[in-house]
């Protein structure tokens, strides 16, 4: 791609020069249309007052411009040729009085013929002596603009290099910036044309250094919330090795089998966690049916309800609501929603899922009956990490975070709220983008 | 002696309350701040594990509410945030000393005893009185250089009259650095162990006031 400043330059040198030359074109033209009308009245005058009596006295006219190298013959009433200013040139004779253009000798002429006492008198000027005159001219009103051109030039390149500085300073500034360094450039510093650019730059910076401070946190608190199963994990492991019989043994191994369990989930929602907020979740978007789903759900928790005698089940409403979006995500939503529940639920209990039509959105419910989310605390337990007080239930802390970005990726919101019954916690999550 | 757990994390406060419940402590575990300083009223701990990221209420909270309420036990952070400014902060809040998870449990434990050790005033690693040695770090007891067999319930009982020396304790205060909330305490529990261990270490060694508790005294009794 040309640079602004060679553009500027050819555009304006080329237009600058384009014009003088429709000028030039302009002013010969003109030239040429008056100095023929001027030319012709001298042609006439000359062959209408010449002195013929006393041709002798003619002598050849001798001038140095060639427009004013008229040809002058005389003929007799005979028709013959009395006189003519110049030997080289012998013209015929124009078939009628006036003005009349003659070719002759490879030469256009424009000639005017007068009769006077029987005498014919012709006065004849080359035609391209006219042209060379009004070339002439023309090329001289023009020349102290051809002369400015290379001038002109300088003087765009230097303007133009004047007012790019402030892209050069711009490109300097963001060229300089360490990638830790996402301050705005503030728009303030440059001028009304570039505001846009560095606007859009400012936000740009912006969106990065959100997206860039959220990488970090997770990472810290990734490192952090990993320090928790590894230290349950080296301490039962202390505890096995200390184990005095093979049943202290045993009990042992078992609640280290436990604490690798939780390590292990806890690393699993870590990528789910990175891997949705990364948003491949919004990768395919394909009608899913979510009662489906819900049932494989549902399905796959099986053995875990029934070992804490949760009955876990489906409250078929009889319908088949799609919505838009990537079933393994929904799958993720889902499930993550009712390992909560069975989480929560004590033994014995129950837990319902529905998948109903309500006002044009597809909703999702999970009804569990455990101990519920205090109303206080109902926001801050999507954030990651977060813990409610007086929890006795171990999880990773990811769960209700991963449904809440799972959820915004298919523009679907998750409301917390109280069961029915007044016990347990109620899941909504509406779809809108039904397919 | 008396521990106090305050650990939210259930998995981690398991291991921690089974390893040194194995080392012959009686140990009390709280998951949250509310329940901690609940259990702080009675101040008979004679050292706090505290976590630092507890639920609801912080531990750097209730660390600063204990010692405002003039709480003089020992206190070891156990916790998760490694920053300096973190650890300063809990220094300055009143901790005794600061232990990064994760750690070791035998760590934990020469921690623990080291805490209790300073908090009773001694520099050195045994409790040393009138030719009895009790070794902490193993719970082996001496007498005049020969082991002496002891259990843990009586190992404990004379180290909590042992460290310090001279302090008349009441039977109730002793049954508190024996037993913790979830075990059986026999009406005169303490009684027989004493009662044991003057036939091991003989009469004179541990006093009866009467009405108010037992005593090690300091001086060797005049004869």
């Amino acid at each position: 791609m040309r640079t602004i400043r060679s553009q500027l330059l050819l555009g304006l040198l080329g237009g600058t020069l384009a014009c003088t030359l429709v000028a030039g074109a302009a002013i010969y033209f003109k030239v040429l249309e008056e100095s023929n009308e001027l030319f012709d009245y001298e042609l006439r005058q000359v062959a209408t007052t010449l002195p013929v009596g006393q041709a002798v006295a003619l002598a050849p006219r001798q001038h140095g411009d060639p427009e004013e190298d008229v040809v002058i013959q005389v003929w007799d009433r005979a028709g013959r040729l009395k006189y003519a200013s110049t030997s080289t040139q012998a013209l015929p004779a124009a078939a009628r009085p006036g003005y009349a253009t003659l070719a002759s000798g490879g030469d256009t002429w424009r000639v005017y013929l007068a009769e006077r006492d029987g005498d014919r008198v012709q006065v004849a000027q080359a035609v391209s002596a006219r042209e060379e005159l009004a070339a002439r001219l023309a090329l001289r009103s023009l020349l102290p603009f051809i002369a400015m051109l290379p001038l002109l030039g300088l003087l765009i390149y230097a303007v133009v290099g004047r007012s790019l500085r402030p892209l050069g300073r711009l490109a300097h500034a963001l060229g300089r910036r360490s990638p830790h360094d996402l301050q705005p450039l503030g728009a303030a510093d440059h001028p009304p044309e570039l505001k846009p650019v560095v606007v859009a730059l400012d936000e740009l910076l912006q969106r990065l250094d959100g997206a860039l401070r959220s990488q970090r946190a997770f990472v810290a608190d990734a490192a952090h919330e990993l320090r928790s199963p590894l230290t349950a994990l080296q301490l039962q492991l202390q505890l096995a090795e200390r184990a005095g019989d093979d049943s202290q043994r045993e009990a042992a191994f078992a609640k280290l089998h436990q604490r690798l369990d939780r390590a292990t989930h806890l690393v699993r929602q870590l990528l789910t966690a990175a891997r949705q907020e990364g948003g491949d979740g919004e990768a395919q978007a394909a009608p899913v049916d979510l009662l489906e789903l819900a049932r494989a759900c549902v399905g796959e928790r099986y053995d875990q309800a029934s070992a804490k005698e949760i009955d876990l089940g489906i409250v078929d409403a009889g319908m088949t609501p799609r919505v838009r979006g990537s079933a393994d995500g929904l799958r993720i939503l889902i499930g993550n929603l009712l390992d909560n529940a069975l989480r929560h639920t004590p033994q014995g209990g129950r837990v319902d899922v529905s998948v109903t039509h309500a006002n044009g959105a597809v909703l999702l419910r999970v009804l569990d009956d455990g101990p519920g989310i205090a109303a206080a605390d109902r926001e801050r337990v999507f954030d990651r990490f977060y813990r409610s007080a007086g929890q006795a239930e171990w999880g990773s802390g990811l769960g209700l975070s991963i449904v809440r970005t799972v959820a915004e990726a298919h523009g679907a919101t998750v409301t917390l709220g109280d069961a029915p019954s007044g016990r347990g916690l109620l899941v909504m999550v509406a779809f809108s983008r039904t397919a | 002696m008396r521990l106090l757990l305050i650990e939210d994390d259930p998995m981690i406060g398991d291991s921690i309350a089974e390893g040194l419940r194995a080392e012959h402590y009686a140990l009390d575990w709280v998951r949250d701040g509310q329940a901690a300083l609940l259990a702080l009223v009675g101040d008979v701990y004679d050292l706090l594990l505290l976590d630092l990221g507890l639920p609801g209420r912080d531990g750097l909270e209730v660390l600063r509410q204990y010692r405002a309420r003039g709480g003089a036990a020992p206190v070891l952070i156990i916790t998760a945030r490694d920053s300096t400014l973190e650890r300063v902060q809990g220094l300055d809040a009143g901790a005794d000393d600061y232990l990064v998870k994760p750690f070791d449990l035998e760590e934990l434990s020469a921690r623990v005893r080291a805490l209790l050790r300073r908090g009773a005033g001694r520099t050195q690693p045994d409790i040393v009185h009138r030719g009895l040695r009790l070794r902490v770090a193993t719970h082996e007891a001496f007498l005049d250089g020969q082991p002496l067999p002891l259990s843990a319930r009586e190992f404990s009982l004379l180290a909590a009259l042992l460290d310090p020396p001279g302090r008349v304790m009441s039977k109730a205060l002793l049954e508190q650095k024996l037993y913790g909330w979830n075990e059986e305490v026999e009406s005169n529990t303490v009684d027989v162990y004493v009662h044991r261990l003057r036939k091991k270490l003989g009469a004179d060694f541990i006093k009866n006031v009467r009405g108010v508790g037992y005593l090690v005294p300091l001086d060797a009794p005049a004869p």
